[in-house]
């Protein structure tokens, strides 16, 4: 099996919990470490981690941003939030515009951080059910805006018929202006 | 349903309005937790459907911000590196401590990014250093 290589970037605390509970028995193995967003952008760019364990204290994570621009730097790191308490809908949702792929809450982590980090690379989201709806709806919401196809231009003989034609108004068109010419006052 | 483009399916059934979407190879137990949930009105989707989902939804809003202007004028590389530390939320004191450079130098790049971008804010500048053209290769050291 290969290994999986994690850079953990969170507080001391979460750092050493995750030193404990990634063993390098189960193939994990954390190859940097940090503090700040600063350094997991550039502990990324460096080691090109599969698995990057992004850590924040009271359940807020990194900025969207941070984490696009962490994933354009090494778009194979996966990455996987974790926090002190759990997380709103809104935060999971947003990291998961700027790439994030898995969350974990910290409390959780003695039972689910090795499962929860191996399910990541091996391609499965380990994020809650229940924001499920919510990513469905803007999937479809997107779908239903997608832009309609441009019409292709008629065929070269259609054209030419049209051309063909005489220039004349059809009798429809003119209704108008022969009932000006029917009233009894100028107009 | 067959592994890999049934995903694709799976996924668009979804969008369609779907509850739920086992593999083939689901084992029973799960197959039933799957039904449970759906009853209670709940959507059940695998890790790796979902793992797919969220790869378009992540794609989505990449399309949004991520709009590639090849008339830019480039920034050089040291601008290049102020810009990303700003983008992920680095004061000016920060970057200046990170490069190693005064803080008025902070100011005086941040000044000539934003003429060559044309931009106004910070803010600005951080969904600009998404874009492919500026986000290249560099190293912050």
């Amino acid at each position: 099996m290969a290994r999986l290589t994690t850079v953990v970037v969170a507080t001391a605390r979460q750092r050493a919990l995750c030193r404990s509970l990634l063993a390098p028995t189960d193939g994990c193995s954390i190859v940097g470490e940090g503090r700040t967003v600063v350094e997991a952008l550039e502990l990324t760019a460096r080691l090109q981690p599969a698995i990057l364990l992004l850590g924040s204290p009271h359940g807020r994570t990194a900025p969207p941003l941070a984490l696009s621009l962490i994933r354009s730097r090494s778009p194979r790191t996966r990455i996987i939030l974790l926090t002190a308490g759990s997380i709103s809908d809104a935060a999971m949702l947003a990291a998961i515009d700027g790439g994030a792929r898995g969350w974990l809450d910290e409390a959780a982590a003695p039972r689910l951080l090795g499962k929860a980090v191996r399910a990541v690379a091996r391609g499965e989201a380990w994020v809650p059910r229940r924001i499920t709806p919510e990513i469905l709806r803007r999937l479809a919401a997107a779908d239903a805006f997608v832009p309609k196809p441009v019409q292709p231009p008629p065929p070269r003989a259609a054209v030419a018929q049209l051309v063909a034609l005489p220039l004349t108004h059809p009798p429809s068109a003119r209704p108008q202006k022969e009932r000006r010419k029917q009233l009894p006052y100028p107009t | 349903m067959a592994e890999a483009s049934a995903e694709a399916a799976a996924i668009e059934a979804l969008k369609q309005g779907a509850q739920g979407y086992c593999a083939l190879t689901t084992e029973p137990a799960v197959i039933g937790k799957a039904i449970e949930l759906v009853q209670q009105g709940e959507i059940w989707v695998a890790r790796t459907v979902m793992f797919r989902l969220l790869d378009e939804l992540t794609e989505l809003q990449t399309a949004c911000i991520a709009k590639p202007d090849a008339d830019l004028p480039l920034l050089t590389p040291r601008e290049q590196q102020v810009s990303e530390l700003i983008a992920v939320g680095v004061s000016n004191k920060e970057v200046a401590d990170k490069l190693s450079i005064a803080e008025r130098t902070v100011k005086a790049h941040l000044t000539h990014i934003f003429r060559k971008l044309g931009l106004s804010s910070r803010l600005q500048l951080a969904l600009h250093a998404l874009r492919p053209s500026l986000t290249a290769t560099t190293e912050v050291r």
